[in-house]
C-alpha cells in the first residue's frame, strides 16, 4: 500500500493486475480535490496498462466529492472500459444522479 | 434581485504583522531591543561575578601563601638564635666556675670575635657592680654603655632572669644588637656580646636562595619603624605590595618579619585568572547578545514572510472571490408575473471558492431561461471554467434550446485541459403558458413548493459537461400551478458527509414545505436551515415565483 496523503493518510490504494488486461485499483478513505491529483499521478501507469477493464474497487472508500467524479470520468476516457466496483450508496446516488451511471458502470 | 455574497476576506482574521500599527510595532521592537539589553547586562554580571569570585580566591590563597612564607622565614630567624646563645652560655659557665680567669676567658671567646664573625664585642660583667664597667672586654668596647638608660640598667634587667636577653639597637650610625646572658643558676658574672649590623641594613639574597621569590624586611621590634630594622632585602622601605606579618620571640625581644611577593607564589595563572573569564565572558556576552539580535531579526522575517503568505492567499482568495462575483449577473431580469431572486453563498473560511453559479436571462418577449451549474474542483481554475460556462450558455441561448447547446460546452478549452466535469441544470419557463422545461447535464434535481407541498422535479439527466461531446440531452417539461416556487440549487445547499444525497434533498423538501413567504424570504430560511453551519462547500441557489 501507498500513502498518499500523510498524515494521517486519508487515501490509500492499492493496484491490483489478474494478469487478463485488466487492472483493479482498491481504494480506502476520502477521495476529494486534494487526493484525487496524487492519486492520479500515483495510478498513471497501471491505467495506461488496461487493455479490457479498470476495475475501481471503493467498497471501502468514505467520501468522493465531484473531482472524484470527474477523475473517474477521465479514467473512462482512457480505457475502453471503466468499472466502479461497490459504492457505498452515497457515492452510487452521486453517480446516478449524476447521470453517469452507464459511463461509470457501478456495480 | 442579488444579495451580495458575504465576503469572508473581511470576516477572516489574517495576523498581520506588517500591517500592524505604527506605535505596536514600535513597542514590538522596543521589546526586542530590551531582550538584547537584558542578555547583555546578564552575561555581564555573570562575567563580573565570576571574575570577582576567581580574584578573590586567588587572593586569599596568595595571602595563604605569603603567611607561610613569612612564617618560614621567621623561624628560620629563630633557628639562627643558637649561634648567638650558645658560645655566650658557655663563656659564662667558663667565668663563673673560674671566678672570671680573664686570661681563659679571652682565649674561649677570640674565635667568635671579629670582622666576618657572629660579634664585635664580648664582655664580663660583674653582677652587683655594674657600674663599675666590664671586666674584661675582647673586641670593641661595648656600645652597651651608651644605650639609653645606660648598661647598668639593662644589664641588671638581664641578671634578673636567666638565659638570653636582647636589645637592639644600639647606636644610630653604627647599629649593633646586644646580647646579655647570665646563667640559668644566678652566678656573680654576666657575659654581653654585641652583633654590629651593616649601615644600610640592605642584605642580597642569593639567587638560588629559598627566599628568593620574597622580599623579605625584619624589625626588632613589634612594631615596623626604621629604626629598628634589623635586614631587608630590598632597598626602599616598606615593601610594596600583598605583604604577610609574623611576629616571633627572639630572646627578650621580638622580631617583626614582613614578607612580599616578588612573583605570585602561586603561580601567574590563578593571577590572570580573573582577567581570563572576565575577556572571555564579555566576548560570550557580546557573542549571545549579537546571537539575540540575529534571533529576532530571523523571528521578524519569519513573521513578516507568515504575514506576507497570509496576505497573499488573502488576496489571491479574494481575487477569486472578487472574480466569482463579477462573474454572477449584476441585474435579474423583470418578467410579469414571476419574482426572482437568486444567491450565492461563499464556502467557509479557509475553504478555496467553488466553480458554482446561477443565472437567470430572459429569452425573447416572455420566457425565461433559469441557469444552475457546478463545476468540480476549486480555486482559480473552476471560477474561470465556469466564466467560460456561463458566457457560452449565455450566447449560445440566444438561439438554441439547451438540449441542442449542452453537448457543445463539453468542447470548451479550459474543461478539457482541467479535465473538469461541470453539472448543469437549464430551466426554460413559459410564464403564460404555466410551464417549465428542465434539461439536467448531470444536476441535482430542481425542487417545486407549492401550498405547503414540495417535489422533486425529476428530468431525464444527461451526462455532466466536460464527459462526452456526443452526449445527447432531452427537456423534460412539467406543469406550474399558481402561486408556486421553484428552486434550483447545487449540491453545496444538500451535501454532507457520512450522509447521501437523498437524505439531503429530503431535508430540503421538508424544509421547503414548511417555509412560506415571499421567494427572498423562504430562500433565507431555506439556506438558513437546509445548508447549516458546518457546511464548508459553497452554494448557488435561483428561485422562480410565480406570483399570478
Amino acid at each position: 500500500m501507498d500513502e498518499l496523503d500523510t498524515p494521517p493518510p486519508r487515501l490509500l490504494h492499492e493496484i491490483i493486475t489478474p494478469g487478463d488486461g485488466s487492472v483493479v485499483v482498491v481504494l480506502s478513505g476520502e477521495l476529494d480535490l486534494a487526493t484525487t491529483q496524487r492519486l492520479n499521478a500515483a495510478v498513471q501507469d497501471a491505467i495506461a496498462s488496461v487493455s479490457t477493464c479498470l476495475v475501481v474497487d471503493v467498497e471501502r472508500l468514505e467520501f468522493a466529492d465531484s473531482s472524484a467524479i470527474a477523475l473517474w470520468v477521465n479514467w473512462s476516457n482512457r480505457v475502453p472500459r471503466i468499472e466502479i466496483r461497490n459504492p457505498r450508496l452515497m457515492v452510487r446516488r452521486v453517480i446516478e444522479m449524476m447521470g453517469l451511471a452507464e459511463v461509470l458502470n457501478p456495480s | 434581485m442579488i444579495e451580495p455574497a458575504v465576503t469572508t476576506v473581511d470576516d477572516e482574521p489574517t495576523p498581520d504583522v506588517a500591517g500592524e500599527p505604527v506605535p505596536q510595532r514600535l513597542r514590538a521592537a522596543r521589546r526586542s531591543y530590551n531582550v538584547v539589553v537584558m542578555v547583555l547586562v546578564v552575561g555581564a554580571l555573570v562575567t563580573a561575578g565570576l571574575a570577582l569570585v576567581s580574584a578573590h580566591l586567588a587572593s586569599s590563597n596568595e595571602q595563604h601563601l605569603l603567611n607561610l612564607r613569612s612564617k618560614e622565614v621567621a623561624s628560620a630567624l629563630t633557628a639562627a638564635l643558637p649561634d648567638v646563645q650558645t658560645p655566650l652560655g658557655a663563656a659564662v659557665a667558663l667565668v663563673d666556675i673560674d671566678g672570671a680567669n680573664v686570661p681563659k676567658f679571652s682565649q674561649f671567646v677570640a674565635p667568635y670575635v671579629g670582622p666576618g664573625r657572629n660579634f664585635v664585642s664580648i664582655s664580663i660583667w660583674r653582677a652587683g657592680h655594674l657600674n663599675q664597667g666590664p671586666v674584661a672586654v675582647v673586641g670593641e668596647q661595648p656600645e652597651l654603655t651608651s644605650a639609653t638608660g645606660g648598661a647598668a640598667a639593662i644589664l641588671r634587667a638581664a641578671a634578673k632572669r636567666p638565659g638570653l636577653t636582647v636589645r637592639g639597637l644600639l647606636h644610630a650610625t653604627q647599629p649593633r644588637i646586644a646580647y646579655a646572658y647570665s646563667g640559668t643558676r644566678t652566678g656573680p658574672f654576666i657575659v654581653e656580646g654585641e652583633q654590629a649590623l651593616a649601615a644600610s641594613r640592605y642584605t642580597k639574597l642569593p639567587a638560588n636562595s629559598a627566599y628568593s621569590n620574597v622580599d623579605v624586611a625584619v624589625y626588632i621590634a613589634k612594631t615596623p619603624t626604621m629604626h629598628r630594622l634589623l635586614l631587608s632585602t630590598v632597598r626602599r622601605l616598606p615593601l610594596p605590595g600583598r605583604h604577610a606579618t609574623t611576629e616571633v620571640a627572639f630572646g627578650s625581644e621580638t622580631l617583626t618579619v614582613v614578607v612580599s611577593a616578588r612573583q605570585p607564589l602561586g603561580g601567574t595563572l590563578p593571577e590572570r585568572l580573573p582577567w581570563v573569564i572576565l575577556i572571555v565572558g564579555l566576548l560570550l556576552t557580546i557573542g549571545a547578545g549579537a546571537l539575540t539580535v540575529r534571533l529576532i531579526a530571523g523571528r521578524r522575517g519569519a513573521q513578516a514572510l507568515a504575514a506576507e503568505n497570509n496576505r497573499l492567499y488573502a488576496e489571491q482568495r479574494g481575487i477569486a472571490q472578487s472574480l466569482q462575483h463579477a462573474l454572477l449577473p449584476e441585474d435579474l431580469p423583470k418578467i410579469a408575473g414571476l419574482r426572482l431572486a437568486a444567491r450565492y453563498e461563499a464556502g467557509a473560511p479557509g475553504v478555496d471558492i467553488g466553480g458554482d453559479w446561477y443565472d437567470l436571462m430572459q429569452l425573447g418577449a416572455d420566457r425565461l431561461l433559469l441557469v444552475i451549474g457546478d463545476v468540480s474542483g476549486r480555486g482559480i481554475r473552476a471560477a474561470t471554467t465556469m466564466a467560460s460556462l456561463r458566457f457560452a450558455i449565455q450566447y449560445a441561448a440566444k438561439t438554441e434550446p439547451p438540449e441542442s447547446f449542452l453537448p457543445k460546452l463539453s468542447s470548451l478549452r479550459s474543461l478539457r485541459e482541467n479535465k473538469q466535469l461541470a453539472t448543469v441544470l437549464c430551466v426554460v419557463v413559459e410564464p403564460k403558458a404555466h410551464t417549465v422545461s428542465v434539461t439536467s447535464a448531470g444536476h441535482l434535481p430542481p425542487v417545486m413548493v407549492h401550498d405547503g407541498q414540495s417535489e422533486l422535479l425529476l428530468p431525464d439527466v444527461g451526462l455532466p459537461i466536460g464527459v462526452d461531446q456526443s452526449a445527447t440531452y432531452t427537456a423534460t417539461t412539467f406543469n406550474v400551478p399558481d402561486g408556486a416556487t421553484l428552486l434550483g440549487f447545487t449540491d453545496g445547499l444538500v451535501e454532507r458527509h457520512h450522509e447521501t444525497l437523498d437524505d439531503g434533498l429530503a431535508r430540503l423538501c421538508r424544509v421547503a414545505a414548511e417555509v412560506n413567504g415571499e421567494l427572498e424570504a423562504m430562500m433565507a430560511q431555506i439556506l438558513e436551515q437546509v445548508r447549516g453551519t458546518e457546511s464548508a462547500d459553497d452554494t448557488a441557489i435561483a428561485g422562480i415565483q410565480w406570483t399570478n
